[in-house]
């Protein structure tokens, strides 16, 4: 008798987990696509554009990496609820940015990022700016925060560390570091953008 | 220099890790603080401030005590503001009962002083400036459970305008926007400040000028203020503006305590009193004999009602979106910028430019302040967010470089909290770019840099005004206001009864409410002072006997101050930035200031530490300006939780879906064990 009511029980819980890892991936992916509209249309209007009726960001940047074909739309703030959507943007009060996001899903990519790599990150206003990634570091985030006024000329990629770990919620963070790049040193890498956005597109 | 700079940041050494701060001694350090919730700093700092007001003069003592909670010997190093145009002139370390007294060097000699004799374990302090209202002390060799308390003497002159006195106390300091690319400076050389920010090609000294700050939340260290004003005529107010006091009068002084034990350290003090009716204030000479020369400074009060006549005037409006400006700064700013468009009459001409990291501006040049116009200006007031960086320079050139309309006074008014690190490099470029255009500014905010926006506001031959608080948006707006609509008074000249130096060389243009400050220096000055200048084309004179005096301790030190300034503005202009720094050290030698080149150093005789003990260095964090910004600890953000847990989800639903399979195979699975179980019994 308790076997077929362990059985159900069991089936239930079972997917219901695993349609909640689906369901990550999914709102990761469909946000991503929601978006996409939200911001072309943001180009067009003064204020800024909510890609659907209570959504709780917008998009505010577009982020991509040549050669490991990453294109994501980045968000306005980097709190939990936002995270789920896309990769989110803290700015500094110097200009220093901050883009966190999921180590299973947006920044999954960073596991295989290196020195050197050149990423491109588009603003509202049309801008593009060149960075290069400059380090990689792993630290423990309870005995540190995110100085929000380092220089403008630095930008910091934050997701969870290890990559493989069960657990969620660790304390272990790894840290990106990417410097500015002039426009001129790229002109290669900006030819790059144009192929990649047309692939995404 | 990295490694320097963390230690700095490690002020809150108690029970946060040293182990961490060493496994972080990499080229990335200055991304991330160290912080400790608990805020338990190791080097504390109790702060006592006394103000004596005489007439037009105050002088004031600062005194730092700092204790060290530690079982190390402690260096402390400690950066703080004071009042605009102060002139420092004195050191004092007590020690117990000693009392150790600094004297003026050099400042590279004074620097060397101070860490020979911090090397030998002697007791010393030193005291530099690091901007002209930005100030830094350090102390070695606090032994282990020990308070040294510094006092430094400094004095500073009282504003009179529109009617009113002011005394202004700045508490806190905002954290600056530091643009440029970073310049590597080498670590504990005389160029690192430690801050939290490098050095850059614009800002060189920025590490020097950005110590770490805490927010009302986490601060611990208190700070006592005392006033003993002695106004010399009956008063029909006397208030602080932004802090509640206790005031008594008795034999002719007020004393204003604060109420309740500490002050408010996140906002800045100010202390306004007004003149009862019938009381006069009037044109005044102040007189000091110092090394058989007479030192004086001369008040003079234009007339109140000039004859107004309609200038046609082109106003450009500047607003401040960065994000410094957040909170309660930018609708201070809107309902500043809204009076502003109010006063605008049909025949003006205006246009408003918003700036951060970029400048906008709403119409493409000037337009007639008709009643569209105004409506589209105060939607785009009504819409402004402030976010983002402080590129100053972009708005003020798209402002300067406007083709002004023939027949139109150009008036640039610029709201901003003045919170850049770049302020030598924009005051050159306004200096030189300024042409016929008048530049006016509104300081926003607590911690506002006061002194930045009076330079810009005196090389752009206008008026500087503060707003603190919303309540003061409708007085002080309409002073500038008035200012901005009636005519000044120029051309000022002043013929002396016989020879003297005096300062400002080139007399200022005049607006409403404020007074002319002459700072004279000569062998005797006696006889009659005759001033003149123009208003509305219409001569105006004034004379001013010089024998009717008073005296007044501190017009030396005045004088001093004005004539160090003097040769700093030269610097680069009719003399050579070296030429200029000579001179400004024989001043500050002579008057015994502090200067940019020149710093206070105290030195004890003997030494208190042995070589074997250890001296480690803390950085006592400053205050942030209380904005009513959302989140107070701007310096700093947790890291933010990025997992989403997806594996862990899967895996739990793969393991529960992994049972229920074993779960059916049970009846299978259990037959054979029984099996199994029956065969081994007997056994």
């Amino acid at each position: 008798m308790i076997r077929p009511l362990l059985i159900v029980s069991l089936l239930a819980v079972g997917l219901w987990q695993i349609a909640g890892a689906t369901t990550i991936q999914a709102k990761a992916w469909l946000g991503q696509v929601l978006m996409e509209r939200a911001w072309s249309r943001s180009r067009w209007e003064d204020s800024p554009v909510l890609p659907w009726p209570g959504a709780v960001s917008h998009p505010i940047a577009r982020l991509s990496v040549p050669g490991l074909d990453v294109d994501y739309l980045v968000l306005d703030g980097a709190d939990t609820p936002i995270l789920a959507w896309g990769p989110g943007m803290e700015v500094g009060l110097n200009g220093h940015r901050l883009i966190a996001a999921h180590r299973d899903t947006h920044f999954s990519f960073l596991r295989e990022i290196s020195s050197g790599q050149s990423v491109q990150l588009e603003l509202a206003n049309g801008q593009v700016e060149h960075w290069r990634v400059s380090n990689r570091e792993i630290i423990d985030s309870r005995g540190l925060s995110l100085n929000l006024a380092a220089s403008n000329q630095q930008m910091t990629w934050i997701t969870c560390w290890p990559f493989d770990a069960i657990d969620s919620g660790g304390p272990m963070r790894l840290l990106v570091t990417l410097k500015r790049v002039p426009y001129f040193d790229n002109q290669l890498s900006q030819t790059a953008t144009v192929d990649t956005t047309g692939v995404a597109l | 220099m990295f490694a320097h700079r963390l230690l700095g940041s490690v002020l809150l050494l108690f029970g946060s890790s040293v182990s961490l701060a060493q496994g972080l001694e990499t080229d990335q350090a200055m991304l991330w603080l160290d912080y400790d919730a608990q805020s338990s700093s190791t080097v504390a700092l109790v702060t006592d401030i006394e103000i004596e007001v005489t007439g037009m003069l105050a002088y004031s003592v600062i005194k730092q005590q700092f204790l060290n909670d530690s079982q190390e010997w402690a260096e402390g190093r400690y950066v703080f503001p004071l009042p605009d145009g102060v002139a420092v002139e004195s050191l004092r370390v007590a020690v117990g009962n000693r009392v150790i007294a600094g004297e003026i060097q050099e400042r590279e000699q004074a620097r060397i002083t101070y860490e020979t004799a911090r090397a030998e374990g002697r007791i010393a302090s030193l005291v530099e400036q690091e901007r002209a209202n930005l100030f830094s002390t350090s102390i070695a060799n606090i032994a282990p459970g020990e308070v040294l308390e510094i006092q430094i003497g400094f004095r500073q002159k009282i504003d009179y305008v529109h009617g009113e006195f002011r005394l202004r106390f700045p508490m806190s300091i905002a954290p600056p926007y530091v643009p440029g690319a970073a310049l590597s400076t080498e670590a504990g050389s005389p160029q690192d400040g430690g801050g939290w920010s490098e050095n850059t090609t614009r800002a060189p000294d920025a590490s020097k000028i950005t110590p770490t700050l805490v927010g009302p939340l986490e601060s611990t260290n208190p700070v006592a203020l005392r006033v003993e004003l002695n106004s010399g005529m009956p008063l029909a107010y006397l208030e602080a503006s932004h802090h509640l006091i206790d005031k008594q009068f008795d034999r002719g002084l007020w004393q204003i305590t604060l109420e309740g034990p500490n002050a408010d350290p996140h906002k800045d003090f100010e202390l306004v009193w007004r003149p009862a009716v019938g009381a006069h204030v009037d044109s005044a000479v102040f007189l000091q004999r110092l090394a058989d020369q007479d030192h004086a400074l001369l008040m003079l009060l234009p007339p109140e009602q000039f004859v107004a006549q309609q200038t046609r005037r082109e106003v450009t409006l500047i607003i401040d979106t960065s994000g410094s400006m957040q909170g309660e700064s930018i609708q201070q700013a809107r309902e500043a910028l809204l009076f502003a468009l109010d006063s605008l009459s049909a025949q003006d001409h205006f246009n408003l430019i918003e700036f951060n990291n970029a400048a906008s501006s709403l119409f493409r040049s000037p337009v007639e302040a008709s009643s569209a116009n105004l409506r589209a200006a105060r939607d785009f007031v009504h819409r402004l967010k402030a976010d983002g960086g402080t590129e100053m320079l972009k708005p003020l050139d798209l402002a300067m470089q406007q083709q002004v309309s023939a027949g139109f006074l150009p008036q640039i008014v610029f709201v901003t909290d003045g919170q850049v690190g770049n302020t030598v490099e924009i005051i050159k470029h306004v200096r030189s770019t300024i042409g016929d255009s008048r530049l006016f500014t509104v300081g926003i905010g607590h911690g506002v840099n006061s002194q930045f926006l009076d330079d810009l506001a005196r090389f752009g031959r206008g008026s500087a005004v503060l707003i603190a608080d919303l309540w003061q948006v409708q007085n002080r707006m309409n002073e500038l206001v008035t200012q901005l609509t009636s005519p000044v008074l120029h051309d000022i000249e002043l013929h002396w009864p016989s020879e003297v130096e005096f300062l400002p060389t080139q007399m200022p243009d005049l607006y409403i409410g404020q007074p002319l400050l002459v700072a004279a220096r000569g062998d005797k000055l006696r006889g009659d002072l005759l001033v003149t200048g123009l208003s509305d084309g219409q001569r105006w004179q004034q004379v001013i006997p010089l024998e009717t005096f008073q005296t007044a301790p501190g017009v030396a030190a005045y004088w001093g101050r004005q004539a160090i300034q003097h040769e700093l503005d030269r610097s680069g202009q009719d003399i050579s930035p070296e030429e200029s720094r000579l001179r400004v050290i024989d001043l500050a030698v002579e008057y015994q200031l502090l200067s940019p080149y020149t710093s206070l150093v105290a030195v004890d005789k003997t030494p208190q530490r042995s070589h074997a003990a250890a001296l480690r260095r803390h950085d006592v964090p400053g205050y942030l300006p209380d904005n009513g910004q959302r989140g107070q600890s701007i310096m700093a953000r947790a890291m933010p939780a990025t997992d989403a847990g997806m594996l862990q989800r899967l895996l739990r639903g793969l393991l529960a879906l992994a049972m229920v399979v074993l779960l059916l195979l049970h009846p299978f699975v259990s037959r054979d064990a029984a099996l199994g179980t029956d065969q081994d019994t007997p056994a």
